[in-house]
């Protein structure tokens, strides 16, 4: 009864995730004690953070059928604006982030506009706008990194830690994880999201507006990617112009290692948090193996096809 | 042929004319439906049966023509006006989402919410699960082995069809228009679903039978509309006529 209801949690895709963090935390932690320390696990978590607040979004977003690759682009953009606003304009912090922040509800509005009304695959549409917000950023700072604040109540918040040990991301982190469940799990839009990407004409027969629906999807996943950009910005004290790079493709890896479909309709938002965390543990544990850092993105990139070889096995178990 | 609107119409369909670029779909089509009837919508491939519904269920704009409900005008902008008007479509494999389960889909697009602490919108899941079963149960296919938690995906195609008719007699839909709801499906399956078609005329609703299987029209309909190559061709009460007759209409046109 209780495993029933277990696997019904996790939709048994969450189960399989689960069981690999724990394997490779056994691993890791066999094949160097200081691994499951808890000033490391602090590390680990704070490193899956920032990512998993981006892949949360990009979550919701696949879910509803549609990618995102211009996150690792808003990730820089928001803060830049806002580093460029506080450094050279003199303008207060607070109204710096508040005018970063509705910047990136607008760069997701444009992604969507083009995604629905020019009825292109959002993968070509983000990957023209990755490139162009790229562009900007890189134009705005000259190439140059510019300092944001970082001793204002606004930067210890979002970057800063509690007691100089533990880091606000991880409670952001936990903050956007929650939140993003609700939307997917318990609110009435969460169901629509899931019906537009898993039957997007029958969606619409119901009378669900699914290009509403999916560019409030992506103003929602540009948010967080600009919200992860404060994160790390406040940490580090300035922004530099090619922040988040990559981070697109890490993002879609931890939400498919999750259990997230590609073809949209289904994905678990605590199986991308324990992507997130996988990856962290994979840059994290690589480093204290003592391995050539190189082989970073070669191990996360077994895992990938192995999660995804999984997945198919256990949905089709499922039928 | 019933070209002028009468009283009782609860959909009167006049003039319809739909192109696509210079491709004439729909030619001055009229087509109406009183409450409790089941009207079969006949004809062959491309014969624009489903531009028809399509234009009716608020998915196309016709190019000309008005649409009568109840005798006032309407205009359906998207078919959520349509749906508010009391018109639900189950379109050929396109009327479920696979992925969700049986209870989501019932209420997909006007799902229950209730306030968690007076504010925060919440799904409210178990009206959705006690009334699903409800649903399912006064169509009679409740306890089939079959949970509206479970996934679509899992379900038969005639079950399928089931689901979607329980959500239309669900939510009490005046007209339910039915894109071949018995394509690719068993014998067994065939008359479970022609059954809860009639027991949707019983329930209140008119129901609009889109199917290329004459045989299956007839053993229902009251009355069949003919359309050939985006015209209506013949428009017969099942009392005045032969499953034989209106075959070779088609045949022949």
């Amino acid at each position: 009864m209780v495993v029933s209801k277990l696997k019904k949690g996790f939709k048994l895709k969450g189960l399989g995730v689960l069981i690999a963090v724990i394997a490779l935390a056994v691993a890791f932690s066999i094949a160097n004690s200081s691994f499951l320390s808890p000033y490391n696990l602090l590390i680990i978590i704070r490193m899956a953070s920032e990512l998993g607040i981006i892949a949360a979004g990009v979550t919701l977003l696949m879910v509803a059928g549609e990618f995102d690759l211009s996150v690792g682009s808003v990730y820089a953009l928001s803060p830049m604006v806002t580093a460029i606003l506080y450094s050279k304009f003199n303008v207060s912090i607070i109204l710096a982030v508040m005018a970063g922040l509705m910047l990136a509800l607008v760069l997701g509005f444009i992604n969507g506009f083009i995604t629905t009304k020019a009825g292109i695959p959002s993968f070509i549409a983000t990957l023209g706008t990755m490139m162009i917000y790229r562009a900007i950023v890189l134009v705005l700072a000259g190439g140059m990194p510019i300092k944001i604040s970082s001793d204002s109540l606004i930067s210890n918040v979002i970057g800063g830690t509690i007691g100089g040990v533990f880091p606000a991301a991880i409670i952001w982190f936990l903050f956007v994880i929650v939140i993003s469940y609700y939307i997917l799990e318990c609110m009435d839009f969460g169901n629509r999201i899931c019906a537009t990407g898993g039957n997007k004409k029958a969606a619409i027969a119901v009378g669900i507006n699914t290009t509403r629906v999916k560019i409030i999807t992506f103003m929602f996943t540009s948010f967080l990617a600009a919200f992860a950009g404060y994160v790390q910005a406040f940490r580090l004290g300035s922004v530099a112009p090619l922040n988040g790079r990559g981070f697109e493709l890490a993002a879609i890896a931890s939400s498919v290692i999750g259990g997230t479909s590609l073809l949209g309709g289904v994905g678990s938002i605590i199986g991308t948090a324990l992507g997130a965390l996988i990856t962290g543990m994979i840059r994290n544990g690589i480093v204290l193996l003592g391995v050539s850092v190189y082989w970073q993105d070669g191990f996360l990139g077994v895992i990938v096809i192995v999660a995804v070889i999984i997945n198919i096995f256990i949905s089709k178990r499922r039928r | 042929m019933q070209n002028k609107i009468s009283v009782d119409d609860f959909v009167y369909m006049k003039g319809i004319n739909k192109y696509f670029g210079r491709v004439v779909a729909l030619d001055d089509v009229y087509f109406s439906i009183k409450p409790c009837e089941i009207v079969g919508l006949v004809g062959d491939n491309g014969a624009g049966k489903s531009t028809l519904i399509k234009i009716l269920s608020g998915l196309y704009p016709p190019t000309k023509g008005v649409i009568y409900l109840d005798g006032k005008k309407v205009n359906f902008s998207s078919p959520r006006d349509a749906i508010n008007a009391g018109i639900e479509t189950t379109h050929q494999d396109l009327a479920l989402v696979d992925d969700l389960e049986i209870h989501r889909n019932i209420f997909m697009g006007r799902e229950p919410n209730r306030l968690l602490g007076g504010f925060i919108p919440h799904l409210d899941k178990q009206k959705m699960i006690h009334e699903a079963e409800k649903a399912l149960e006064n169509i009679g296919i409740q306890g089939d082995n079959i949970s509206v938690e479970d996934i679509v995906r899992n379900l038969s195609g005639g079950e399928k069809q089931a689901v979607a008719i329980g959500r239309a007699a669900y939510f009490k839909a005046k007209l339910v228009i039915m894109d071949e709801p018995t394509a690719a499906m068993s014998l067994k399956e065939t008359k479970k679903i022609l059954e809860l078609m009639v027991s949707l005329k019983e329930a209140g609703s008119a129901v609009i039978f889109i199917s290329h299987n004459i045989h299956h029209v007839f053993s229902i309909a009251d009355r069949l509309t003919v359309l050939s190559r985006g015209k209506k061709i013949a428009d017969l009460k099942k009392s005045e006529t032969t499953e034989q007759e209106v075959s070779s209409i088609i045949m022949n046109n």
